[in-house]
Protein backbone atom coordinates (compact mmCIF):
# COMPACT_ATOMS: atom_id res chain seq x y z
CA UNK A 1 0.00 0.00 0.00
CA UNK A 2 1.44 3.32 -0.76
CA UNK A 3 1.47 6.11 2.45
CA UNK A 4 1.57 9.76 1.77
CA UNK A 5 1.67 12.38 4.27
CA UNK A 6 -0.71 15.36 3.71
CA UNK A 7 -1.86 18.22 5.30
CA UNK A 8 -5.03 20.35 5.38
CA UNK A 9 -5.68 21.45 1.81
CA UNK A 10 -3.25 19.38 0.15
CA UNK A 11 -4.25 17.22 -2.31
CA UNK A 12 -3.42 13.81 -3.77
CA UNK A 13 -4.43 12.90 -7.68
CA UNK A 14 -5.57 9.48 -8.97
CA UNK A 15 -5.48 8.53 -12.71
CA UNK A 16 -6.32 11.77 -14.24
CA UNK A 17 -9.45 12.81 -13.42
CA UNK A 18 -9.77 11.54 -9.29
CA UNK A 19 -8.71 14.41 -6.65
CA UNK A 20 -8.44 13.82 -3.36
CA UNK A 21 -8.26 16.82 -0.43
CA UNK A 22 -7.92 16.74 2.64
CA UNK A 23 -10.35 19.93 4.16
CA UNK A 24 -9.71 19.12 8.04
CA UNK A 25 -8.42 17.11 10.26
CA UNK A 26 -10.00 17.37 14.42
CA UNK A 27 -8.61 14.96 16.21
CA UNK A 28 -8.92 11.16 14.97
CA UNK A 29 -10.95 12.52 12.16
CA UNK A 30 -10.35 13.43 8.80
CA UNK A 31 -12.40 15.29 6.42
CA UNK A 32 -11.81 14.25 2.74
CA UNK A 33 -13.46 16.18 -0.32
CA UNK A 34 -13.29 13.69 -3.48
CA UNK A 35 -13.65 15.12 -7.01
CA UNK A 36 -14.31 11.93 -9.17
CA UNK A 37 -16.26 11.56 -12.30
CA UNK A 38 -19.86 10.47 -11.92
CA UNK A 39 -19.55 7.26 -12.52
CA UNK A 40 -16.89 6.15 -9.90
CA UNK A 41 -18.54 4.58 -6.92
CA UNK A 42 -17.42 5.94 -3.93
CA UNK A 43 -18.25 4.03 -0.43
CA UNK A 44 -17.51 4.62 2.79
CA UNK A 45 -16.50 0.47 3.02
CA UNK A 46 -18.99 -0.22 6.02
CA UNK A 47 -21.75 0.84 3.68
CA UNK A 48 -21.20 -2.02 1.63
CA UNK A 49 -21.13 -4.42 4.62
CA UNK A 50 -23.80 -2.82 6.14
CA UNK A 51 -26.01 -3.67 2.90
CA UNK A 52 -24.63 -7.21 2.79
CA UNK A 53 -25.99 -7.47 6.50
CA UNK A 54 -28.97 -6.18 5.56
CA UNK A 55 -29.43 -8.08 2.87
CA UNK A 56 -28.85 -11.01 4.70
CA UNK A 57 -31.17 -10.07 7.30
CA UNK A 58 -33.87 -9.40 4.87
CA UNK A 59 -33.51 -12.76 3.26
CA UNK A 60 -33.59 -15.11 6.21
CA UNK A 61 -36.92 -12.84 7.37
CA UNK A 62 -38.54 -13.72 4.38
CA UNK A 63 -40.75 -16.41 4.28
CA UNK A 64 -42.00 -15.81 1.14
CA UNK A 65 -44.62 -18.90 1.00
CA UNK A 66 -46.74 -17.81 3.67
CA UNK A 67 -49.75 -16.57 2.35
CA UNK A 68 -50.90 -15.12 6.06
CA UNK A 69 -47.86 -12.77 6.21
CA UNK A 70 -48.12 -11.91 2.19
CA UNK A 71 -52.08 -11.28 3.27
CA UNK A 72 -50.92 -9.19 6.50
CA UNK A 73 -48.21 -7.01 4.74
CA UNK A 74 -50.73 -6.40 1.73
CA UNK A 75 -53.02 -5.16 3.61
CA UNK A 76 -50.53 -3.01 5.91
CA UNK A 77 -49.61 -1.54 2.32
CA UNK A 78 -52.88 -0.90 0.98
CA UNK A 79 -53.94 0.80 4.19
CA UNK A 80 -50.50 3.05 4.21
CA UNK A 81 -50.91 4.19 0.87
CA UNK A 82 -54.65 4.89 1.38
CA UNK A 83 -53.75 6.94 4.58
CA UNK A 84 -51.34 9.14 2.40
CA UNK A 85 -54.15 10.22 0.00
CA UNK B 1 -42.50 -23.56 -14.33
CA UNK B 2 -41.14 -21.84 -17.34
CA UNK B 3 -41.26 -18.13 -17.32
CA UNK B 4 -44.68 -16.47 -17.87
CA UNK B 5 -46.30 -13.22 -17.21
CA UNK B 6 -45.70 -13.41 -13.24
CA UNK B 7 -42.99 -15.15 -13.51
CA UNK B 8 -39.20 -14.32 -15.10
CA UNK B 9 -35.73 -15.23 -14.79
CA UNK B 10 -33.59 -12.73 -13.91
CA UNK B 11 -30.04 -12.30 -13.70
CA UNK B 12 -27.91 -10.63 -11.36
CA UNK B 13 -24.44 -10.94 -13.09
CA UNK B 14 -22.15 -9.48 -10.12
CA UNK B 15 -24.60 -11.22 -7.51
CA UNK B 16 -26.37 -9.63 -4.57
CA UNK B 17 -24.14 -8.26 -1.49
CA UNK B 18 -24.39 -10.75 0.84
CA UNK B 19 -25.10 -13.59 -1.64
CA UNK B 20 -22.32 -12.62 -4.19
CA UNK B 21 -22.48 -16.42 -5.36
CA UNK B 22 -26.57 -16.41 -6.29
CA UNK B 23 -26.68 -15.07 -9.91
CA UNK B 24 -29.57 -16.11 -11.02
CA UNK B 25 -33.12 -15.02 -9.91
CA UNK B 26 -36.66 -16.16 -10.36
CA UNK B 27 -38.71 -12.72 -10.08
CA UNK B 28 -42.84 -13.44 -9.16
CA UNK B 29 -45.49 -11.24 -8.83
CA UNK B 30 -47.82 -11.50 -5.91
CA UNK B 31 -51.50 -12.03 -7.38
CA UNK B 32 -53.30 -8.11 -6.33
CA UNK B 33 -50.57 -6.60 -4.63
CA UNK B 34 -47.37 -4.73 -5.57
CA UNK B 35 -45.53 -6.85 -3.99
CA UNK B 36 -43.27 -9.06 -5.69
CA UNK B 37 -40.90 -11.94 -4.64
CA UNK B 38 -37.13 -12.29 -5.52
CA UNK B 39 -36.14 -16.09 -4.81
CA UNK B 40 -32.43 -17.38 -5.41
CA UNK B 41 -33.49 -20.22 -8.63
CA UNK B 42 -29.89 -22.55 -6.59
CA UNK B 43 -31.61 -21.85 -3.10
CA UNK B 44 -35.16 -21.59 -2.04
CA UNK B 45 -33.71 -19.99 1.42
CA UNK B 46 -32.77 -17.03 -0.46
CA UNK B 47 -35.68 -14.57 -1.09
CA UNK B 48 -36.23 -11.54 -0.64
CA UNK B 49 -39.61 -9.28 -0.43
CA UNK B 50 -39.33 -6.52 -2.64
CA UNK B 51 -42.38 -3.55 -3.27
CA UNK B 52 -41.91 -0.55 -5.56
CA UNK B 53 -40.75 2.09 -3.64
CA UNK B 54 -41.96 4.84 -5.15
CA UNK B 55 -45.62 4.35 -4.12
CA UNK B 56 -44.65 5.61 -0.94
CA UNK B 57 -41.60 7.86 -1.62
CA UNK B 58 -42.93 9.68 -4.35
CA UNK B 59 -39.74 11.20 -5.10
CA UNK B 60 -37.32 8.70 -4.73
CA UNK B 61 -34.94 8.61 -7.20
CA UNK B 62 -36.56 10.38 -9.84
CA UNK B 63 -33.29 11.11 -11.64
CA UNK B 64 -31.29 8.20 -11.32
CA UNK B 65 -27.46 8.55 -12.41
CA UNK B 66 -25.98 5.20 -13.47
CA UNK B 67 -22.19 4.62 -13.40
CA UNK B 68 -20.40 2.79 -15.46
CA UNK B 69 -20.87 -0.92 -13.04
CA UNK B 70 -24.75 -0.57 -13.40
CA UNK B 71 -24.72 0.05 -17.45
CA UNK B 72 -22.53 -3.21 -18.14
CA UNK B 73 -24.16 -5.64 -15.57
CA UNK B 74 -27.61 -3.90 -16.92
CA UNK B 75 -26.67 -3.62 -20.06
CA UNK B 76 -28.88 -0.32 -20.56
CA UNK B 77 -29.19 1.65 -23.45
CA UNK B 78 -30.46 4.98 -23.86
CA UNK B 79 -34.31 3.75 -24.85
CA UNK B 80 -34.13 1.38 -21.53
CA UNK B 81 -36.74 2.14 -18.97
CA UNK B 82 -35.20 0.47 -15.94
CA UNK B 83 -37.68 -0.95 -12.72
CA UNK B 84 -36.97 0.00 -9.42
CA UNK B 85 -37.64 -2.18 -6.28
CA UNK B 86 -36.40 -1.86 -2.80
CA UNK B 87 -36.07 -4.65 -0.60
CA UNK B 88 -38.65 -4.78 2.66
CA UNK B 89 -36.95 -6.29 6.19
CA UNK B 90 -39.87 -7.96 7.65
CA UNK B 91 -40.08 -7.99 11.22
CA UNK B 92 -42.03 -10.92 11.55
CA UNK B 93 -42.95 -10.49 15.14
CA UNK B 94 -44.59 -7.29 14.31
CA UNK B 95 -45.24 -6.56 10.38
CA UNK B 96 -45.45 -2.97 11.80
CA UNK B 97 -41.94 -2.13 12.22
CA UNK B 98 -40.82 -3.52 8.77
CA UNK B 99 -37.76 -1.50 7.32
CA UNK B 100 -37.13 -1.25 3.80
CA UNK B 101 -33.55 -0.74 1.93
CA UNK B 102 -34.03 2.78 0.39
CA UNK B 103 -30.33 3.15 0.74
CA UNK B 104 -29.54 0.25 -1.74
CA UNK B 105 -32.33 -0.48 -4.61
CA UNK B 106 -32.82 -3.54 -6.97
CA UNK B 107 -32.76 -2.41 -10.71
CA UNK B 108 -33.97 -4.54 -13.19
CA UNK B 109 -33.84 -4.18 -16.91
CA UNK B 110 -36.86 -5.61 -18.09
CA UNK B 111 -35.48 -5.75 -21.97
CA UNK B 112 -32.19 -8.00 -21.12
CA UNK B 113 -34.00 -9.57 -18.18
CA UNK B 114 -30.99 -8.61 -15.80
CA UNK B 115 -30.54 -7.15 -12.28
CA UNK B 116 -28.06 -5.21 -9.93
CA UNK B 117 -28.24 -3.91 -6.55
CA UNK B 118 -27.58 -0.04 -7.15
CA UNK B 119 -25.71 0.86 -3.86
CA UNK B 120 -26.92 4.92 -3.73
CA UNK B 121 -24.00 7.19 -2.81
CA UNK B 122 -26.86 9.37 -1.19
CA UNK B 123 -25.97 9.67 2.46
CA UNK B 124 -29.72 10.48 3.23
CA UNK B 125 -31.37 6.89 2.12
CA UNK B 126 -31.78 4.95 4.78
CA UNK B 127 -30.89 1.02 4.59
CA UNK B 128 -33.71 0.45 7.44
CA UNK B 129 -36.32 3.16 6.11
CA UNK B 130 -39.29 2.44 8.67
CA UNK B 131 -41.88 1.39 6.34
CA UNK B 132 -45.30 1.79 8.70
CA UNK B 133 -44.04 4.72 10.49
CA UNK B 134 -42.87 8.36 9.18
CA UNK B 135 -43.71 11.81 9.72
CA UNK B 136 -47.00 11.40 9.18
CA UNK B 137 -47.76 10.11 12.33
CA UNK B 138 -51.11 12.11 12.83
CA UNK B 139 -52.75 9.34 10.00
CA UNK B 140 -51.44 6.27 11.29
CA UNK B 141 -52.96 7.20 14.97
CA UNK B 142 -56.17 8.50 12.68
CA UNK B 143 -56.41 5.12 11.21
CA UNK B 144 -55.40 3.19 14.60
CA UNK B 145 -58.57 4.92 15.87
CA UNK B 146 -60.91 3.76 12.96
CA UNK B 147 -59.43 0.13 13.36
CA UNK B 148 -57.66 0.38 10.15
CA UNK B 149 -54.49 -1.02 10.91
CA UNK B 150 -53.47 -3.97 12.98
Amino acid sequence: MLVLSRKVNETILIGDDIEIVVVAVAGDNVRLGIKAPKDVKILRSEVYEDIQKQNVEAASGSPLHNKDISAKLQQMLGDRLNNKE
Amino acid sequence: MNDNENKKTIVFPKGIPGFEDHTTFILEKEEDSPIVHLESAKDKEVGFVLFPPQLYFKNYLSKIEFGSEEVEALEITAEDTVEIWAIITLCLSDISKSTVNLRAPIVINPRTNQGFQFILNDENYSSRQQLFVDGQQEDKDRSNEEGAVG
